[in-house]
């Protein structure tokens, strides 16, 4: 045989080696998707105009404690929307000195006056409106990221879907139990310590009525999540609480899993330096007093303050062991700045993903099969060069996945499927080609010469117009579909070099042992 | 062994007749879509939530309807996905979505109330539908193996999880189990092997998937997708004039429009699910179809330059008479791993495989019947057209 072609079919040996090397072992080196692994799927989108209504909400109601401090007296004042407030005066004097006011502690607002009566609106651009959706983007992405690294979870997938959405795409391998991490995820997790003026009543109604009818300044009435103590149920109750926290959430150090005096589950947190100071002089001021553990709103437990509290301390409320983990979790990862909505949850369990996984790859055995049986009966030795480039351009396909980190899909093994039926149209185009040729007299080697010269075109021009369509279903294509055109799109480059290359080479081989006769 | 040898068919002569064959199929997939008030959209496109559960016994599927009608969910579409003794899967949808999940429990609770389970007392937890995550924390709380749970928790942690694999991991295998026979196999300790026992039951059905998709999300794709084929399209389009000439491409294009409009037709005639493998069919049978046709319009433009003389009637029936046993070739070994796909492939793939096996046949057909008449069409109003200025 000569050298070049010696050369040749190392070189081709070594490709198949290399990727047998890159696809060994199979199940840890190509990477399942989440259809055929099981798995969550979820993107869900951050409530970004929330964060920008709440940052105006409360520059408004500071604005006015400010005017309040000044003596600024006003007319009447009205939110607009979410994006900025009126406030009208008594007289344009109180109304400039406002604007003043405004001015110095509100910088990025854009200020409007009008005369009759003397009004001052108060609105933010878009440019800051933008900033603070991005941000508060952005602070989501990292809070679910925290959250889901305290989860625990292998090779998790959290990205924000395009460049400027508000869309975030979490993907999770092997979790089982969709419902529990989407309340992991919601949980807004703002955690406030309060103090508690009054209550529980059974009602909002009738502690308001105990209170003479109205608010006192600076408060606001909160519900308690019902509990179990001892066996007997508490209902729902309602406390008259400071509006303004002892200390918060964010202040916080640590939290983890801990247990009540009972030996129930419980969260224990640790405060940092700071806020170990303030409670600690807090707590000792108002001992005998009740202190409301605020989440989300809700009231977990109003415990009485017995002694003057350092920085560590639990938090009580009827929960599972499995519910006081993942609030430590959320605890320690953080609150979300705006409360988040789900557009899309898909969960394959494991069994799925595997009777998936057995069916496609039967039916890719049974077609590969009818193929390989087809050509080497229709084709005979050539058959055999087809055979062997569709087996080469698997494991290739298979190899390239692996060393690039491809995802394998359900859309994905049917893509893979696909390939082998077309994989073969090149070595088809190729030897129907010879045969013309021979049938016209050529001899073999020019024959063969001839067919692979001339079906080049072809198959050229066949298989990069197949890669045009395979690009754009990647461009647009989300999940699964994706990977698929990322299989096919390998395909088509390994069944290129195959069908031109190897099989070429293999052809070669047959002509250098002087056969002047060739099985096609 | 050779199965089409030289043929001398004038395949141009029933360009008329292909014409009209290919016009039914595509008013018939036009009625037929108008019939049906639009396509069958999956809930990839439509939105909504659905569950696929698994059940031990065949069920009743209008007692199941019944029963999810009165948990409030009047509009479900239950479908049988996959029908084998001992293993029957059960598509269970709603157009309703409910970003809360609130959705999703009333299901549940209607399998619940469809198929009680048989507990004993104590036995609070389905062991056929517990996650890993579940069944760890709650060997964790429990505790049979004794571990002092405040000094070595990370280390009872990891224990308890690695329990919870296996043993759920067996039943994974199987889908449903029935009795503790493949879990006693395992050899665990008999003191967690007697706790799984009191806490467990065997419950008759588990969800093994559910899915739920936003409007929002469905609106987004199907932009995305016409997006998808349009650019493809054009850009195709621009290649084959490219390489060929513009006639070629317009050709081409008009053979892709005609194979997706009558896969699309032949979707809402089967009555099959819209969904998002299969606009990846569809992109695919854009693939395959062109493929197709390149290698015959590869064969016109080589022949053009060979035989200069010979008349643009005779060069395209040669053209594809020359290239027809290679495209029935392909058109075969490609159709025999579809067919394996839709038989073998699941029930997950099945509507992709129908997608392409159409997509296979009528790509091929477009190729001789419409491709290549359409170039012969404009080509030859070319030619009359330079015939006249002179």
């Amino acid at each position: 045989m000569p050298r070049n072609i010696l050369y040749k079919l190392g070189f081709i040996v070594g490709v198949a080696a290399f990727s047998v090397f890159l696809i060994y072992p199979p199940g840890e080196q190509i990477n399942l998707g989440l259809d055929l692994r099981g798995g969550i799927h979820l993107v869900l989108e951050v409530m970004v105009e929330e964060a920008v209504a709440g940052e105006v909400r409360a520059d408004y109601s500071q604005l006015l404690e400010l005017l309040d401090g000044e003596d600024i007296g006003t007319a009447s004042t009205s939110l607009d929307g979410d994006t900025g407030f009126t406030l009208t005066f008594n007289s344009e004097l109180e109304r400039d000195r406002a604007e003043g006011i405004a001015v110095e502690y509100f910088p990025v607002y854009t200020l409007d006056i009008a005369p009759a009566p003397p009004s001052l609106s108060v609105r933010l651009p878009e440019t800051e409106q933008a900033a603070i959706r991005e941000s508060a983007v952005r602070q989501s992405l990292q809070t679910i990221r925290n959250r889901i690294d305290q989860f625990g979870v292998a090779e998790p997938v959290i990205q924000r879907q395009g460049l400027s959405g508000s869309r975030i795409l979490v993907q999770l391998p092997g979790v089982e139990d969709p419902e529990r991490v989407k309340d992991l995820l919601r949980t807004s997790a703002v955690l406030q310590w309060k103090l508690v003026r009054n209550g529980p009543a059974d009602s909002r109604e009738s502690l308001l009525a105990a209170l003479g009818g109205v608010l006192p300044p600076n408060t606001e009435i909160l519900e308690s999540v019902p509990e179990t103590v001892n066996g007997v149920d508490v209902p729902a109750g309602f406390y008259l609480v400071d509006e303004i926290p002892v200390v918060e959430g964010r202040e916080l150090k640590n939290a983890r899993l801990s247990q009540d005096s009972m030996g129930l589950p419980a969260v224990g947190f640790s405060l940092d330096a700071n806020a170990t100071t303030k409670f600690a002089n807090f707590t000792g001021a108002n001992i005998g007093r009740q202190l409301a553990i605020v989440l989300d709103n809700r009231i977990q437990s109003a415990p009485e303050i017995q002694s003057r509290i350092a920085g560590d301390g639990i938090i009580r409320g009827s929960y599972t062991l499995e519910e006081a983990e993942d609030l430590a979790l959320v605890l320690r990862a953080g609150a979300l700045p705006a409360s988040i909505q789900y557009l899309e949850d898909r969960s394959v369990g494991p069994s799925l993903g595997r009777e998936s996984i057995r069916q496609g790859l039967l039916a890719a055995s049974i077609g590969m099969t009818l193929v390989v049986i087809f050509m080497l009966f229709y084709y005979r030795g050539a058959g055999v060069n087809a055979v062997v480039a569709l087996a080469l351009n698997l494991l290739i396909v298979l190899g390239v996945m692996a060393a690039i980190g491809a995802t394998l899909t359900l859309p994905g093994i049917a893509g893979m499927i696909l390939l082998i039926g077309m994989s073969v149209d090149a070595n088809v185009l190729i030897f129907e080609r010879i045969r013309e040729e021979l049938a016209l007299g050529k001899t073999v080697r020019s024959a063969i010469d001839a067919g692979f010269s001339k079906a080049f075109s072809a198959i050229l021009d066949a298989n990069l117009t197949t890669m045009i369509a395979a690009l754009f279903l990647f461009q647009f294509g989300t999940g699964p579909v994706k990977g698929f055109a990322v299989t096919i799109t390998i395909g088509i480059g390994a069944s290129m070099f195959t069908s031109l290359f190897v099989s070429r080479v293999m052809f070669a081989m047959w002509t250098s042992r002087r056969r002047e006769s060739l099985s096609i | 062994m050779r199965l089409i040898g030289k043929t001398e068919i004038d395949f141009l002569r029933y360009r008329r007749m292909a014409a009209a064959l290919s016009g039914l199929f595509i008013l018939a997939g036009i009625v037929s879509v108008v019939m049906h008030g639009g396509l069958r959209y999956g809930i990839d496109f439509a939105g909504g939530t659905q569950v696929i559960v698994l059940f031990a016994e065949h069920p009743d599927l209008d007692a199941l309807r019944v029963t999810l009608a009165a948990q409030g969910i009047q509009d479900a579409t239950i479908q049988e996905f996959v029908a084998q003794p001992g293993h029957e899967e059960v598509l269970i949808r709603t157009p309703q979505t409910d970003e809360g999940g609130a959705l999703i429990s009333e299901i549940y609770a209607a399998l619940e109330r469809y198929d009680p389970p048989t507990a004993a007392p104590g036995q609070d937890l389905d062991f056929n539908a517990a996650s890993r995550e579940v069944v760890t924390s709650r060997l964790l709380e429990s505790n049979p193996l004794e571990f002092d749970t405040v000094v070595d928790l990370d280390n009872a942690r990891t224990t308890y999880a690695d329990i919870a694999e296996r043993a759920l991991g067996t039943r994974d295998e199987v889908g449903l189990l029935s009795s503790w026979d493949a879990v006693d196999a395992l050899n665990l300790d008999p003191r967690v092997g007697s706790w799984m026992k009191s806490a467990f039951y065997f419950g008759r059905h588990a969800v093994v998937g559910q899915e739920f998709v936003g409007p929002q999300v469905g609106a987004d794709l199907s932009r995305q997708t016409m997006m998808a084929m349009f650019w493809a399209l054009a850009g195709l389009l621009a290649y084959i004039s490219y390489r060929f000439e513009f006639r070629f491409g317009v050709g081409a294009v008009a053979a892709l429009l005609h194979d997706v409009v009558i896969a699309v037709g032949a979707f809402s005639i089967t009555n099959r699910e819209f969904n998002l493998p299969v606009v990846a069919a569809f992109l695919m049978i854009v693939g395959y179809s062109l493929n197709d046709t390149v290698v015959v319009f590869d064969r016109i433009r080589e022949n053009a330059q060979t035989q200069r003389r010979q008349p643009l009637y005779e060069r395209i029936n040669l053209s594809l008479n020359q290239t027809l046993s290679r495209t029935m070739l392909t058109s075969g070994t490609t159709l025999m791993v579809v067919l394996s796909v839709l038989f073998f492939g699941g029930p997950v793939i099945n509507n992709f495989a129908f997608a392409l096996l159409v997509g296979v046949i009528v790509g091929t057909y477009s190729s001789l019947f419409v491709a290549t008449p359409v170039y012969y069409w404009l080509a030859e109003r070319a030619l009359e057209a330079s015939r006249k200025k002179r």
